[in-house]
């Protein structure tokens, strides 16, 4: 077929037609690409930027890509560019069909349009026949640089194909529309008299109402204006879906209705599971726990139905649906993420203590200890045994997260971590139980005291508060006149024998006071250590037997004890003097 | 083609580029060449045409499916603008320019002489393209040609696209009507859509008719023909305050499906003549409740549309919220919902109903609704719907100063020039009916310089036994063919 050069602003010649094939071929290829492989794949990737390549340049070169659609074939300027006679899978067949005759791609075409415009085309190929409409979702998307023409009366004919009866035909009759006179009753007559006299002022009273109306329409309404449609733009329709359906739901008084309606909101949820669509998620399911608050007292009945959906929720969510959605590349905000898994309960805090082990960022740490606060707080048991040796983050959150309680389920799930193989756990447990005040936390302390890891032992020494805990006293006073204590790192027993020291007891002066004095053939460096240690213990604390003691030891012959002894005693007096 | 690759344009360029246009087309139209606000607006013109003049060597401006392009790039207008784009369409469409193109060269003479042209009045019936082409080269403008527009610019003729806009109205009522009957039939939703875009290609095509198809009323399935009003006003509406094609869909669907709670509502109580008892108002007042619970049975779990939800929902809420539900969690009725009360009120005070013997005109309608604008509706959108039906709204009765009786058929897109809309006469000036012209009330006089005609009143239809719709439907019943 010849090409005819038409309405063309550029000339048509070989070299234009032969791009032109080129583009079409590509245009094809890649929506046939698009229907075979998955989203994002590398050849659906390279056809699409190649297609969008060549027909931004000749775009930029000719002006404009036009294309007429016929029943098989792709026509240019007159001329067959392609032709595709398999019936279904032929694509001009397919525009055709849906009553597409021209497309026509214009300079500025964005690849955002051009790639929406493809996969409109691609996703509603493969879509069952009669189960949406090409033309309708092209113009939803309303594309800027893409214009289609569709086959007129397409549309009208596609709606009357819809229907099961045939709508009303007109019916004018139009000689009796134009015979016979109309004359005016003498008021209205009068009026129209009145006012043809003074033709200036032509309104009447209700249209000169309105032209005044008209021109109280400023800059300010326009600014107005605007902001409002700006700000409706913004408005998700789901948003406005499901806190519409709440209101109706709260004035439903019939009960069936009510209960179906349920089940809209329970089949709309498993649309939003599917879109990933978590905020939404997340308003709903709030919005439920809101309403069943709100109709407790007012219709239990009512109220009751609410519960049983969201326990029916809670209860049923797939746990591998519930998985794939909540991929942390899937989400834009991790406090949305953890509050729609804190929402689905226990059940998914496999999924959320393995999204919380496996981020780094600080916007996701952080909404992940919300998390886990609020699941430790709602259920300790369930959330507590997800602690593992191979997720120590997420035990050290934990551990740290009962510390906040500071109460006898909290200590008794940290007991729970005493037994950890893990020692950077039992580490983070015993410095836990060392800020808190409960007597099981106390007594827990001590069981760290004789722990295989040094820095554990250290924690506890220092956690253990021998002040007020006698059977605390009683052990670490064992330990350090133990023969082995003098094999412990100088910090263990440094801290120790300072812990020692700051319970103020007499029976604790004593043990120092006797280290103090303690001598020995073998060893003698780590005893003259823990001498040193236990002169730092005495000096730490408050009472008159620390003091004789300390000019016990400063009588000592060992000459580096004596200096420690007489120093700490002289600080004692300076301490006092400054006291008084 | 080399020197012709850099056709970008500035938004604001090519918007300034067609104000300018339509300021010196519309002086045009009042005052001849030699008026001195005429000369200044045309040098105005050649003033924002000579920098894109000398960057680019020419200018062409389209006019592509009534969507403007200048150098291929798409000028959009906003709501408060667009009598311009409709003006200038206007203007295009009457001489079916596809494109004009202007070269480097042009000056404020040749440009002046080229506007008085296009404006001209035609001597005796409408010059055709070629005839106007024609007598474009026989006046000699260098630097100005201009290209036939396609069909599918301008669409199809005016009998025809209007024959289809009004079928599409009635397969609406046809559609509500299966859709109200079968509420279970989830696919009927798709129907809808496509009809709403078929009516949105309408409003596009002819805005004017479309509006005058809502005079159409029928008694007896009243809440069928007002669905189909209220869709297409707001509708028009959401479109000038320049919604999306995708929020003008949910818009449609909220409007066309707005009062299907009203199928739970006995008939006895709908139709009742006479003030409803304070059980029966309360049921009544349940109507939008009703209609949100069966569009969720209407949509199944296929499609949600929040938006047109709330509209069917929220129709009845007052800006004032007097009459808010207590678990209300959001702050406002949303736009859509403001829109379609506005579009509703309108249409149901306009309608004859058993407890209502007389409807008021559209003029008074307008004026019951200023008095209650601020309990009643957004104040704002309310502005736009005004501006937007005219100070004589499409369907209007009117006696000119000439004693001719017309029907208002469009409105003028000038807001300063509202009074003076297109109108069909339909009796001469002794009273006697006639098939009349179509008029533009801002033909002057060439004679006394001044308006040909002028309203001077405008008539209840009822009184005179003028049934308006019949008339609209006129315009389209020349050519009778069913779709299908």
């Amino acid at each position: 077929m010849e090409h005819k050069p038409g309405s063309f602003p550029f000339p048509v010649d070989g070299e234009t037609i032969r791009q032109v094939k080129d583009i079409i071929g590509r245009f094809v290829h890649t929506i046939a690409a698009m229907r075979l492989y998955p989203f994002g794949h590398i050849n659906v990737t390279k056809f699409r930027d190649n297609l969008y390549h060549r027909l931004t340049s000749f775009l930029e070169e000719k002006g404009e890509f036009e294309i007429e659609i016929k029943e098989n074939v792709f026509i240019f300027a007159g001329g067959i560019v392609f032709q595709e006679d398999s019936g279904i899978k032929s694509l001009p067949f397919l525009y055709f069909n849906e009553g597409m005759r021209a497309l026509t791609f214009i300079p500025g075409l964005t690849r955002e349009e051009l790639y929406d415009f493809l996969e409109i085309t691609a996703n509603f190929a493969e879509r069952p026949t009669g189960e949406s409409d090409l033309i309708e979702e092209l113009w939803e998307r309303d594309f800027e640089f893409i214009r289609y023409d569709a086959a007129e009366g397409f549309l009208e004919a596609k709606v009357a194909a819809g229907l099961e009866g045939r709508p009303l035909e007109l019916q004018v009759d139009r000689n009796q529309l134009f015979s016979g006179r109309i004359r005016l009753d003498t008021e209205d007559q009068a009026a129209a008299n009145a006012r043809s006299q003074e033709v200036s002022r032509t309104l009447s009273k209700d249209a000169a109402g309105l032209a005044n109306f008209f021109e109280t329409f400023d800059r300010t309404d326009q600014s107005s204006l605007e902001s409002m449609v700006t700000a409706e733009h913004d408005v998700s329709s789901d948003k406005e879906f499901i806190e519409t359906v709440f209101e109706v739901l709260y004035l439903e008084d019939r009960q069936d209705k009510f209960v179906e309606i349920l089940g809209y909101l329970e089949s709309y949820l498993q649309q939003l599971f599917k879109r990933a669509d978590l905020g939404n998620a997340v308003l709903l399911l709030n919005s439920m726990s809101d309403l069943q608050k709100a109709l407790r007292s007012s219709s239990p009945v009512r109220s009751e139905a609410l519960l049983k959906t969201i326990r029916e929720i809670t209860l049923e969510a797939d746990i591998g649906v519930i998985r794939e959605i909540a991929r942390p590349e899937r989400v834009d905000d991790p406090r949305t993420l953890y509050e729609f898994l804190a929402w689905l309960g226990p059940r998914m805090l496999p999924i959320g203590t393995d999204v919380f082990e496996s981020s780094s960022e600080s916007s996701w740490h952080e909404a992940g200890v919300e998390y886990l606060r609020i699941m430790i707080r709602d259920h300790p048991a369930e959330t507590v045994a997800m602690a593992q040796s191979r997720k120590p983050d997420l035990t050290k959150t934990l551990i740290a997260l009962l510390g906040e309680q500071d109460d006898k389920k909290a200590v008794l799930q940290l007991a729970n971590f005493a037994k950890s193989e893990h020692s950077e756990i039992r580490l983070e447990a015993v410095r836990t139980l060392g800020t808190l005040s409960h007597d099981i936390a106390r007594k827990l302390i001590l069981e760290y005291l004789n722990d295989p890891d040094e820095r554990v032992r250290i924690e506890a020494g220092r956690a253990a508060r021998l002040d007020t805990d006698e059977r605390a006293l009683a052990q670490v006073l064992q330990i350090i006149q133990g023969k082995a204590f003098l094999a412990r790192s100088s910090i263990e027993r440094g801290t120790l024998l300072l812990a020692v020291g700051r319970s103020n007891t007499a029976e604790a002066a004593e043990a120092l006071k006797n280290l103090v004095r303690k001598r020995r053939l073998f060893g003698r460096e780590r005893l003259q250590e823990t001498r040193l240690l236990a002169v730092a213990g005495l000096a730490a604390m408050k009472i008159p037997a620390a003091r004789e003691a300390l000019q016990a030891g400063s009588q000592v012959g060992n000459q580096a004890v004596a200096t420690a002894c007489a120093q700490a005693l002289r600080k004692r007096a300076d301490r006092r003097r400054e006291d008084a | 083609m080399n020197d012709e690759k850099d056709l970008s344009f500035s938004h604001q360029a090519a918007y300034d580029i067609l104000y300018r246009l339509y300021v010196v087309l519309k002086i045009a139209k009042i005052h001849d060449a030699n008026n001195a606000n005429f000369q200044d607006q045309a040098q105005t013109l050649i003033n924002a045409l000579k920098g894109p003049l000398r960057r680019q060597g020419r200018l062409l401006i389209q006019v592509r499916r009534n969507a403007f392009f200048i150098n291929f790039n798409r000028v959009r207008f906003h709501y408060s603008d667009f009598h311009i784009n409709k003006s200038l369409l206007a203007e295009f469409a009457r001489r079916e320019v596809g494109t004009l193109t202007l070269s480097e060269g042009l000056d404020g003479a040749e440009l002046s002489r080229f506007i008085v042209l296009l404006t001209r009045q035609d001597p005796h019936s409408r010059l055709t393209f070629e005839e106007f082409q024609a007598a474009v080269l026989t006046e000699d403008f260098p630097h100005v040609t201009l290209e036939k527009a396609d069909k599918i610019d301008f669409n199809a003729t005016k009998e025809k696209r209007n024959r289809l806009a009004t079928q599409t109205y009635f397969l609406g009522i046809a559609h509500l009507k299966e859709l109200s009957k079968t509420e279970e039939r989830v696919s009927s939703i798709h129907v809808t859509k496509l009809w709403i875009q078929t009516i949105f290609n309408h409003l596009i095509d002819d805005e004017a008719f479309l509006y005058g198809l809502t005079n159409i009323k029928n008694h007896d399935e009243y809440t069928l023909n007002h669905s189909v009003n209220v869709c297409i006003l707001s509708m028009a509406l959401g479109r000038r305050l320049g919604l999306s094609n995708r929020e003008l869909m949910e818009l449609g669907i909220g409007a066309f499906l707005h009062d299907l709670g009203k199928i739970e509502i006995p008939d006895a109580i709908l139709n009742k003549p006479a003030q409803l008892t304070p059980d029966e108002k309360k049921l009544m007042d349940q109507h939008a409740r009703f209609g949100a619970t069966h569009m969720l049975r209407i949509q199944g779990d296929k499609s949600f549309s929040g938006k047109a939800l709330a509209v069917a929902f929220e129709h009845h809420y007052k800006a004032n919220k007097d009459n808010w539900s207590p678990f209300r969690r959001k702050p406002n009725a949303t736009l859509f919902s403001r829109i379609v009360k506005i579009a509703d009120y309108f249409d149901a005070i306009t309608t004859r109903r058993v407890y209502r013997p007389r409807a008021f005109t559209r003029e008074e309608a307008l004026n019951i609704m200023i008095q209650n604008k601020d309990a009643e509706f957004d104040p704002l959108i309310f502005k736009v719907f005004v501006a937007m039906l005219g100070v004589f709204p499409i369907g209007s009765l009117v006696v000119c100063d000439t004693n001719e009786i017309g029907i208002v058929i469009e409105a003028n897109p000038h807001p300063s020039m509202a009074q003076r809309p297109v109108i069909k006469l339909i009796t001469d000036h002794e009273g006697r009916k006639i098939d009349g012209q179509t008029v533009d009330l801002m033909e002057i006089d060439p004679d006394t310089h001044r308006f040909t005609r002028t309203i001077v009143k405008t008539l209840d239809p009822e009184k005179y036994g003028i049934r308006i719709p019949d008339y609209i439907l006129a315009q389209a019943a020349a050519e009778e063919a069913p779709v299908n």
